[in-house]
């Protein structure tokens, strides 16, 4: 049962690898036989000088890949961590991981999100506070000292000083003219 | 001779050596704090360096790279939590230092022993240069195509006991490389119709994401203070150097254990420290006081920590083969700065070789004096709480993926591979060989479209090619074995653990 995550990803690691190399070789008749709004998802393939590497590397990954979901569902482990010994298990409840994984999860994509729609100089110090104050529950005077400080570091360091491009974001950018 | 010299005097320029002391700042902090390693921190600074000449470059990324594992046995020593993945086998004798009020003995020998291993891996570095030059030079496009892929075979076949994993990982590495619109033909490939990948996907954003975001993820979710519990009794920090000079022969053998250990790619620092500690241990008459607080611990980890350093540099210069994660992402930094590894770095840019090595011995040396001198007040820096450093860490994910291309396009690459780093890290996936494959495939590539172009097939018959393509059997095979064999004792291991 506890396998399940690792054949998911290995399975995902296959298709992958089998879309690159059907791209690579292309389907020219199935694009011929496609209807038209269809046509463009059928790759037409990218020739046998930029299509040489793409299949030398991805024809062997393709098998590799596939001998080794066999070895992931046949319950066949390595006998490593795949790269990190000192990886350590979590010593908080799995409740508590599941909160904290939540609220982590949720600010890294609220950050890029936020960048996109009012850009670094707002969405620095608006996380940050957001984060400290609502995720980790910091006292106020922390919170919003923080928050302040990085917003004035940023724009003082990086867009006064050292000239960075710093676009407003979507929604400031009609505002700001 | 001159070249040597107009290195180190290249060093003490200005802005150069001002550059350096803010990377050995940054490196110093990256080094005591669990949770940021060195190479994360290499891909976050990255982006900075791109206004910078290559000397200024890399007087800001060695200088900060190299005092990381310097650092990193700080907080070794002090809490027995691992500042660094690498300083990890200085806790074992270390730690039980500082409790027992040594804690100033084991930090001063930790840290000298990091000096004369930088300083004897550096050495290393400069001597083998002349013997290397002309293999380098007689080596054309099959042989630099093979070479590469046997880096990526080292890095994903010794990373951790998933051979077979690792391979698949470096192939998708290289796969990923092939987004964008190939450089020979024009052709776009896996671009999705989208403008924004026509340049293929930046080497910052994967490695940011792959790297950084996981372990975000893991320090927020632990919540802790970074360090657990109080330091140790400071003092005695002259008898560690004393201590360093005493056992002199041992540090130095463990400072070439590291060296070799660093240029075999894949193997990377954290073995490093564990053969020097193997040695110590096997060389020491009375084997009993290791792990209860036995200097010579301390002493062999230090040195091999540092002196592998310049070991790795001596394949990433010599052939583009990078020796660790650390050196991959250094190799990102040659490209962007119009350097090629290879012959170029031994004979046009000679002098900002030399310069390198010389950047790894001052800036290790300006490191163990500055921290001998405030070591009380900087270990407080790891009392402050995961909550304070992650909004830091956050921000400079973010901006540093933005600021390579200034495009906001790339924040989505983070979170992309940012979750793939994740998963990768959940089902046991090493990320090294995909970031080694991203960063060496377009140079693969080249050297294959140039080796087909020029001798047809029949390069696959020429001596050098044959020699490598038997090393990677090689490699593959004792890889292979060393794990059916891991396979074979784990469970005997297991159900002994759980006897005792």
């Amino acid at each position: 049962m506890r396998r399940t995550p690792e054949i998911a990803f290995n399975v995902g690691v296959v298709l992958a690898v089998a879309w690159i190399i059907w791209q690579a070789i292309g389907s020219g008749p199935l694009r011929e036989m496609a209807p038209g709004w269809l046509a463009p998802w059928v790759p037409r393939g990218w020739g046998p000088r930029s299509g040489l590497f793409p299949l030398v590397i991805s024809i062997p990954v393709l098998l590799l890949a596939l001998a080794q979901l066999m070895l992931t569902s046949g319950g066949v482990r390595g006998t490593g961590t795949g790269e990190n010994p000192s990886v350590r298990p979590f010593d908080v409840a799995p409740a508590v991981v599941r909160r904290r994984s939540a609220i982590i999860i949720i600010t890294i994509v609220g950050f890029a999100v936020a960048v996109v729609l009012l850009g670094f100089t707002v969405a620095i110090p608006l996380v940050t506070f957001l984060y400290l104050k609502l995720g980790t529950d910091e006292p106020w005077s922390l919170s919003v000292g923080l928050a302040v400080g990085s917003g004035v570091f940023f724009y003082a360091l990086f867009v006064r000083a050292l000239n960075v491009p710093s676009p407003p974001g979507l929604l400031l950018a009609p505002l700001l003219g | 001779m001159g070249e040597f010299v107009q290195g180190l005097l290249q060093v003490f320029t200005w802005p150069a050596f001002g550059i350096m002391l803010v990377g050995m700042a940054v490196g110093f902090a990256v080094g005591v704090l669990p949770g940021l390693g060195g190479a994360v921190t290499l891909a976050l600074l990255l982006p900075f360096t791109f206004a910078m000449s290559p000397l200024e470059a890399f007087a800001f990324l060695l200088g900060m790279n190299s005092v990381t594992a310097t650092a990193g046995d700080i907080t070794s020593v002090l809490f027995g939590v691992p500042g660094e993945a690498t300083t990890a086998a200085t806790i074992v004798d270390g730690h039980p230092m500082a409790k027992r009020g040594e804690a100033g003995r084991a930090l001063g020998a930790a840290l000298s022993s990091s000096m004369v291993g930088a300083i004897v891996g550096a050495l290393a570095l400069a001597l083998v240069i002349p013997v290397v030059r002309p293999v380098v030079l007689a080596f054309q496009s099959p042989e630099f195509f093979m070479l590469t892929l046997l880096g990526v075979t080292f890095v994903a076949a010794l990373s951790g006991g998933a051979v077979v994993k690792g391979l698949i990982a470096g192939g998708f590495g290289f796969l990923l490389s092939l987004i964008g619109l190939d450089p020979q033909t024009g052709v776009q490939r896996a671009t999705f119709g989208r403008l924004d990948l026509w340049d293929g996907v930046g080497l910052i954003p994967v490695t940011i994401g792959l790297f950084a975001i996981p372990e975000l993820i893991d320090l927020a979710v632990r919540g802790t203070s970074i360090a657990e519990g109080p330091p140790g009794r400071l003092g005695g920090v002259m008898q560690g150097i004393v201590d360093t000079f005493r056992h002199g022969w041992l540090t130095i053998r463990a400072s070439i254990i590291g060296t070799v250990v660093g240029v075999i790619p894949g193997l990377g620092g954290s073995v490093a420290q564990w053969v020097a500690y193997a040695h110590a241990v096997q060389t020491s008459p009375d084997r009993s006081r290791f792990g209860q607080g036995a200097i010579e611990g301390v002493l062999a980890p230090g040195a091999a920590n540092n002196s592998k350093e310049g070991g790795s540099l001596i394949p990433t210069i010599a052939f583009g083969v990078p020796g660790s994660v650390s050196m991959a992402i250094l190799l990102g930094a040659f490209l962007i700065h119009g350097l090629v590894p290879g012959p170029d770095m031994l004979t046009t840019h000679l002098t900002l070789t030399f310069s390198m090595i010389w950047i790894i011995v001052v800036a290790n040396v300006i490191t163990v004096a500055v921290t001998l001198l405030f070591l009380n007040q900087l270990v407080k820096i790891t009392y402050l709480r995961s909550s304070l450093v992650i909004p830091v860490i956050l921000f400079l994910v973010f901006f540093g993926a933005y600021a390579e291309q200034n495009a906001l396009f790339d924040l989505g690459l983070v979170i992309v591979f940012g979750a793939l780093g994740w998963a990768m890290v959940q089902t046991n996936w090493p990320r090294p060989p995909l970031i080694l494959g991203l960063v060496l495939g377009s140079l693969t590539e080249r050297y294959l479209f140039l080796s087909v172009n020029r001798w047809g097939w029949e390069w696959l018959t020429r001596p050098g090619v044959v020699v490598f393509a038997l090393l990677i059997i090689a490699v593959l095979a004792y890889s292979i074995r060393q794990e059916a064999r891991g396979r074979a004792v784990t469970p005997a291991e297991v159900g002994r653990a759980s006897d005792t």
